[in-house]
């Protein structure tokens, strides 16, 4: 402790003089101090508005390009084609177990381009719950007209804008989905 | 504009570390009111800034010495290119102090070269504070204190000689 009062004797009055001096100086400009971290605050708040809007422009281009090169609108070329589909798909969507035989694709050309999609022959067409997955309506057994007995015959199941077509005998089936017109 | 809540607390912080604040502004501050009073002001926002982001991983009188601190720091450098406050205010303000002002601001000049440990301890022992309270808030026992500080005034005293 000596050496305390060798360096500090006498001082501390005066720095708690000047202490006292430089918190009243403080204080008197306590509204400044305000002002200040009013701005400061504002400032902060502009930030984050900026980072908000900067990140919603980036997952807009980023939706904006997905839906451009990932959701592609369909094919000009594949209008007619789906035009040339049975009119029967209209209340296919409701009840499907409805389909009749008057429904069903009358006109051998309509035949012709849904034998085109199968690439073979069809012996029947027929709609199906697509709960039971059980057939629920035989619409057409007569033989296309270009049709080879000898051939595999597919069978040909429409439900649910689905159009479902297996080789005989066979549990594997392709789906070709077309929308309701 | 503000919210309520957060500026009453930082009201609070301040009031609890008024004094620490006020010694790293003598400490850092020139030998002058006027820049001590703005450095007062730029730790305050600056505690204001970080408020958000303290953890309390550590004291918060820690945490705000070092904010307080590197603002001091950031101040004297941002102003390292400009000619020295004092050479540019009137000389009745920068130099009509008592000896023993003189002398306190070069002992704090001093001061101010030390370890961050050795500061506080330095300034706590300026504010009247005794050995005891001391050990109790640094956790070290009031022997080795009462060691240390011989050994820091005795560094003081060779800076000043120098």
């Amino acid at each position: 402790m000596k050496n305390d009062k060798d360096i500090f004797s006498g001082l501390e009055s005066e720095w708690s003089r000047e202490l006292a001096e430089l918190s009243a100086l403080v204080e008197s400009n306590a509204d400044g101090l305000y002002a200040r971290i009013c701005k400061v605050q504002r400032a902060r708040k502009r930030n984050l508005r900026v980072v908000a809007c900067s990140i919603a422009a980036v997952v807009l281009a980023a939706t904006g390009f997905w839906c451009y090169h990932v959701l592609k609108p369909m094919p000009a070329a594949e209008l007619p084609r789906l035009a040339a589909l049975p009119s029967s798909v209209e209340n296919e969507e409701s009840n499907p177990t409805s389909l009749s035989l008057q429904q069903a694709p009358s006109s051998p050309k309509a035949a012709r381009g849904a034998k085109s999609v199968a690439g073979s022959s069809f012996d029947s067409v027929s709609a199906q719950s697509p709960n039971t997955n059980s057939p629920a309506n035989i619409v057409d057994t007569r033989p296309f007209p270009c049709d080879d007995s000898a051939a595999p015959r597919p069978t040909v199941v429409i439900c649910n804008s689905l159009i479902s077509i297996s080789a005989a005998g066979s549990a594997d089936s392709s789906y070709v989905r077309f929308p309701a017109v | 504009m503000l919210d309520k809540d957060h500026y009453k607390q930082y009201n609070e912080l301040l009031a609890r570390n008024h004094q620490l604040i006020l010694r790293i502004c003598f400490l850092y501050g020139r030998h002058d009111m006027e820049y001590r009073k703005d450095l007062y002001q730029d730790i305050a926002v600056n505690l204001w800034r970080g408020m958000h982001s303290f953890r309390r991983l550590s004291k918060e009188s820690s945490w705000v010495w070092k904010v307080a601190k590197h603002t001091a720091i950031d101040k004297m450098r941002s102003r390292a290119g400009h000619p020295d406050i004092v050479s540019t205010i009137p000389a009745d303000v920068a130099f009509a102090e008592s000896p023993h002002s003189q002398r306190l601001d070069d002992i704090l000049e001093a001061v101010a070269h030390l370890p961050d440990e050795d500061q506080l301890l330095v300034m706590a022992r300026l504010d009247g504070e005794c050995y005891e309270e001391l050990s109790k808030r640094m956790g070290l026992p009031p022997e080795l204190l009462r060691k240390r500080y011989s050994r820091i005034i005795h560094k003081i005293k060779e800076m000043l000689n120098e």
